[in-house]
């Protein structure tokens, strides 16, 4: 037997690892990517998942590259160093916050700086003053915006994201404003699965709150700097809602948009870049909070989550200075600092509350949109397109976006002017994916729609481009309908087509025009007679021997060209009709119906 | 679970059931031709009174400290002075020891007797610094200084809070009767309103027997929870009385016991014989058959390992005392004295220590409510104004900070080490 020597106690907590404690907290940070990349994939922009995989991976391995990197020069372990330096977390978290659409080439330097000069510079893992994740959003935000973005989304700066959007107008809506909005982003279940558009781990909250169960429980973070945080934001928000005549909607909206979840549950708590005191972390989160808000409210980035961490992360040793010593003789002191701490921080709030003021909500829907493609509206496919009501000239059209089953049906309005063209198109109900589709709500995309025919062009929505395609289909529906009539007997009892004579398949066929069916006077009407030649339920030749409406009007009707668009249609087929001869046009589809009904017999 | 406050103890894996409930073994005779008796107890020096070649009978006075503290040293059994020689004590500095050749006739010394039913506070206190009582949980303070107090509570520890260790609820659970005679004598010599033993609620049996034997008495026995360190007298108090303290437990109205020393208290008394044996808990992973072993003072450490069945490890460490405050040792060959309980051996420990994360599970944790991982670091940068704000000085090293640490730092030996640095 040889004893060793071995100072302080011999035994250890066998139980808890600071890899376990990582592990942990790396398997929570899957779950929210999981859950954000699912909700990715229904939003349905094409690309979006891949390059969001594509991004990550390039985010973890130049982490790796950076750690070996820093092994190799400072001599050390390269594997024991990797082992006790958990290069994925950072990059994951970072990868979280940014923008599923950046570029690998952002993304790499961007995590660049944050390993090197967030973590390594200080000496590695547990050294680091700044949360390196953060530094690296940071990078990410201010260097890259516009510029470095694939696929068709939307970008970055432009992006309608909840907290962006609120943002425009200065994080203070009016109440009526603020329910356009909260609706606009599916209401709490919306904001609480994610179903709208925003970095991975910024849209499901719902999984954020779980993970901050599981690492609480786990005894991975200190709630208390979650919840202190959390709670700041949301009580922070209802007081200067309800100063402002905003309600419980609006202080769950500020907590759930934007980065506060995720930077609450997973950033704030990195122990590295937090104090070690439980007074000090309250004093902390509280901080980080009331930052969080003057950014937010004040200043005029469109987060402030990631900036006040930073900042938070900078007063951390600071406040440990404050707690130190022995906690149970110093209670007294450090529940007052904590106290005074709550008290200066409501007053801020109040403060901030009270000297805002509500603004409306008009940036949105007035802002201007990415122009992708132009197009002409006769070129839309229509398919699926269903004509729901008509009444005058207003055609209510209902049509589930082509290419993304994810939705649900939309429905249009579209109004058409007595010649035929398109006055103005509404959509009334917008089924296409938050702040993605339903970009096809901003006015001025709309505003393409007025006063305009068919063969004019439109700009498609850079990112949108189904939705607008939905749109112009829409409008290219109502003027298909309005332009056609049905070979269906049911639409024609006012016409009164009777088949005077048959000879083989040829039908002769009597109806009445336009002043029989108005019963207009002033011109000596008579009914119209039609020569129908059907075969195999097809009408294979049409002539029009009489005449009997209003000349120079109806008579258009009259031409060969116009008449041979019969040929090939059988029952149940549209007929065109001419704008202005809509009545003739529709005696002869009577006619045509009558010969094809008898023929059929 | 406090918002603001630390819970400043956690639970620890106390691997009682190793010896717990187990027959308290006596060493055999060929173990024990040779004693060596410890001629310091923490800073006490002994100076000795007898030369080599005297007689000397079990309990003989054979040394005295003076300088500081009175402290006696007796002989634990009868035979030859065979003089004194330096070896590794177990606070790993050499110190004297006197070599006693054992004749195993046992013959015992004049004893002190007192009429105890009738001695007054004074003369029990003053019996207590003749038979050299010292606190007996490892600490080794002379009692009768603490007993000098009027008008106190006698707060007993019976907490045990260190792993492995049993001997205290064993000793206690043996002679319960001579155990209730010690506390009865002991509120007498403390002039105590009342006592209080604290004992971990895991000892359901032992606490039922101490509650049928206490009744109608203003002795409570109290469960404790079973977090380390609640042995720990600031720890105790604060749990049990709920009472705090700046330096002394005297200023809080506190005389603290460890329950063994009022056991051997009460025997003294009966007897008139100073404390000259032992029952040390031999366990821990390394030793083949872990126990409880009666044993005279100046017991080999050697002699207890090889009664315990020896050690199964070629590679161990061996502490005097528990796994969290015991010393590391690197000779078997250290003798035991009156305030030693324990001796643990364990497997080395293989974890590496990686960087810390701030997670503040040591802050958490630290009986004093200080900031372990902070005083560490600033020992490393010797910041001398951060250390001095930190109260590195009020740390009691019970090694909770290095236990919890989940990176596996060695945070109470980096705190010592920043205390040799202060100025």
């Amino acid at each position: 037997m040889t004893a060793k020597y071995k100072a302080g106690p011999a035994i250890s907590n066998s139980k808890v690892s600071t890899k376990k404690i990582m592990m942990i907290l790396l398997g929570t940070l899957v779950f929210v990517y999981a859950w954000g990349l699912f909700n990715l994939n229904n939003l349905g922009v094409e690309g979006l998942v891949a390059n969001e995989i594509k991004i990550t991976v390039a985010a973890i391995l130049t982490s790796y590259v950076c750690e070996i990197l820093f092994a190799v020069f400072t001599k050390k372990n390269v594997k024991e160093h990797l082992n006790s330096s958990f290069p994925a977390v950072s990059p994951l978290i970072f990868v979280l916050m940014a923008p599923a659409n950046a570029t690998v080439y952002a993304i790499v330097i961007s995590t660049i700086v944050g390993v090197v000069f967030g973590k390594l510079v200080f000496g590695g893992f547990g050294q680091n003053v700044f949360n390196p994740a953060g530094v690296a959003r940071t990078v990410l935000l201010s260097s890259f915006t516009t510029s470095l973005i694939v696929t068709n989304a939307p970008d970055l700066a432009t992006m309608a994201t909840p907290a962006t959007i609120i943002n425009q107008v200065g994080w203070l809506p009016t109440a009526d404003t603020f329910q356009t909005l909260f609706a606009d982003f599916g209401g709490l279940k919306g904001l609480l699965i994610g179903t709208h558009f925003g970095a991975l781990g910024e849209v499901c909250t719902l999984a954020i709150a779980i993970s901050c169960v599981i690492l609480s429980v786990c005894k991975v973070i200190d709630w208390r700097i979650s919840v202190t945080y959390l709670l700041t934001i949301f009580v922070g928000c209802f007081l200067i809602g309800s100063i402002n005549g905003l309600g419980l909607n609006y202080a769950l909206y500020c907590l759930l948009t934007g980065g506060v979840m995720f930077g609450g549950v997973f950033m704030l708590t990195d122990p590295v870049t937090s104090p070690v005191t439980r007074p000090g972390r309250v004093v902390f989160a509280l901080f980080a909070g009331l930052v969080t808000l003057l950014i937010r409210f004040v200043g005029n980035t469109p987060e402030g989550v990631v900036y006040a961490i930073l900042i938070s992360n900078m007063v951390a040793p600071v406040i440990d200075k404050v707690f130190m010593g022995r906690q149970l003789v110093n209670y007294k002191k450090n529940l007052t600092i904590v106290l005074v701490t709550c008290a200066v921080v409501a007053v801020a709030l109040f403060g901030l509350g009270s000297t805002r003021t509500a603004a409306e909500y008009l940036t949105f829907r007035k802002t201007p949109f990415n122009h992708g493609e132009t197009i002409k509206i006769s070129s839309v496919d229509t398919t699926g397109a269903e004509v729901a009501a008509v009444e005058g000239n207003t055609y209510t059209i209902k049509l589930q976006t082509p290419g993304i089953e994810y939705n649900g049906t939309s429905t249009y309005e579209v109004v058409l002017t007595e010649d035929g063209g398109i006055e103005s198109v509404t959509v009334v109900d917008c089924a296409d994916t938050r702040s993605i589709g339903d970009q096809v709500l901003i006015d001025t995309f709309l505003e393409q729609f007025e006063n305009v025919t068919v063969d004019s062009t439109i700009d498609t929505i850079s990112g949108a481009t189904l939705s607008s395609k939905a749109v112009a289909a829409a409008a290219l529906k109502a003027v298909k309908a309005s332009n056609s009539t049905p070979l269906d007997a049911a639409e024609y009892a006012d016409y009164n087509a009777t088949v005077d004579e048959v000879n083989g398949n040829v039908y002769s066929v009597s109806a009445d025009g336009y002043g029989i069916v108005t019963g207009a006077t002033g011109h000596a009407y008579s009914r119209n007679t039609f020569e129908v030649t059907v075969e195999d339920g097809k009408v294979t030749d049409l002539k029009f021997p009489h005449f009997g409406d209003t000349e120079y009007v109806g008579d258009k009707c009259c031409s060969q060209k116009y008449l041979d668009t019969y040929l090939g249609k059988g029952l149940g087929d549209d007929a065109d009709v001419i704008t202005g001869s809509t009545y003739t046009s529709k005696s002869v589809a009577s006619a045509v119906t009558a010969a094809l009904m008898e023929g059929a017999n | 679970m406090s918002f603001l406050l630390s819970n400043m103890c956690r639970h620890i894996d106390g691997r009682k059931e190793l010896t717990e409930g187990k027959p308290i073994v006596t060493i055999a005779d060929d173990k024990i031709s040779e004693i060596c008796i410890p001629l310091q107890i923490g800073a006490n020096v002994g100076t000795p009174l007898v030369k080599e070649g005297d007689r000397v009978l079990k309990g003989q006075l054979i040394a005295e400290a003076t300088a500081r503290f009175y402290v006696p040293f007796f002989s634990s059994v009868s035979g030859t002075v065979k003089g004194t020689k330096k070896m590794m004590g177990a606070q790993l500095r050499p110190i004297d020891y006197l070599v006693i050749e054992n004749d195993f006739k046992n013959e015992e010394s004049a004893t002190l007797k007192i009429d105890y039913e009738k001695a007054t506070k004074e003369e029990l206190v003053d019996f207590m610094k003749k038979m050299g009582l010292l606190g007996q949980g490892g600490a080794g303070f002379p009692a009768y200084i603490k007993y000098g107090a009027k008008d106190v509570d006698l707060v007993i520890n019976l907490a045990e809070c260190e792993p492995y260790i049993t001997t205290d609820v064993m000793c206690v659970e043996e002679e319960l009767d001579m155990f209730k005679f010690g506390v009865e004598m002991a509120m007498k010599a403390a002039a105590a309103k009342s006592a209080h033993i604290g004992i971990k609620k895991t000892h359901k049996e032992l606490i039922e027997k101490l509650e049928a034997a206490f009744k109608g008495t203003n002795v409570y026995v109290h469960a404790m929870r079973d977090v380390y360190p609640m042995g720990f007298e600031r720890t105790l108090i604060k749990e049990m009385m709920h009472r705090t303290y700046d330096i002394l437990p005297s200023e809080c109205g506190c005389v603290v016991s460890n329950a063994q020393s009022l056991l051997s208290f009460g025997k003294t008394l009966k007897t008139g014989m100073p404390i000259t044996e032992r029952v040390i808990t031999v366990s821990g992973e390394g030793v083949n058959n872990p126990m409880n072993i009666k044993c005279p003072v100046g017991t080999s450490v050697k002699a207890l390992l090889e009664t315990a069945g020896g050690v199964k490890l070629d590679e161990c460490l061996l502490l005097m005392g528990g796994p969290m405050m015991g010393s590391s040792v690197t000779k078997d060959e250290i003798c035991i004295s009156r305030i030693n309980g324990a001796v643990t051996v364990l497997p080395l420990p293989t974890e590496k220590a990686i960087g810390c994360l701030r997670c503040g599970k040591c802050v958490e944790t630290c009986p004093m409510g200080l900031q372990p991982c902070l005083i560490a670091k600033a020992g490393k940068a010797k910041d001398q104004d951060a250390l001095k704000a930190l109260e590195t000085k009020r740390c009691v090293e019970c090694g909770a900070c290095a236990y919890v640490c989940p990176s596996k730092i060695n945070v109470t030996d980096n705190i010592r080490m920043a205390k040799r640095i202060m100025k």
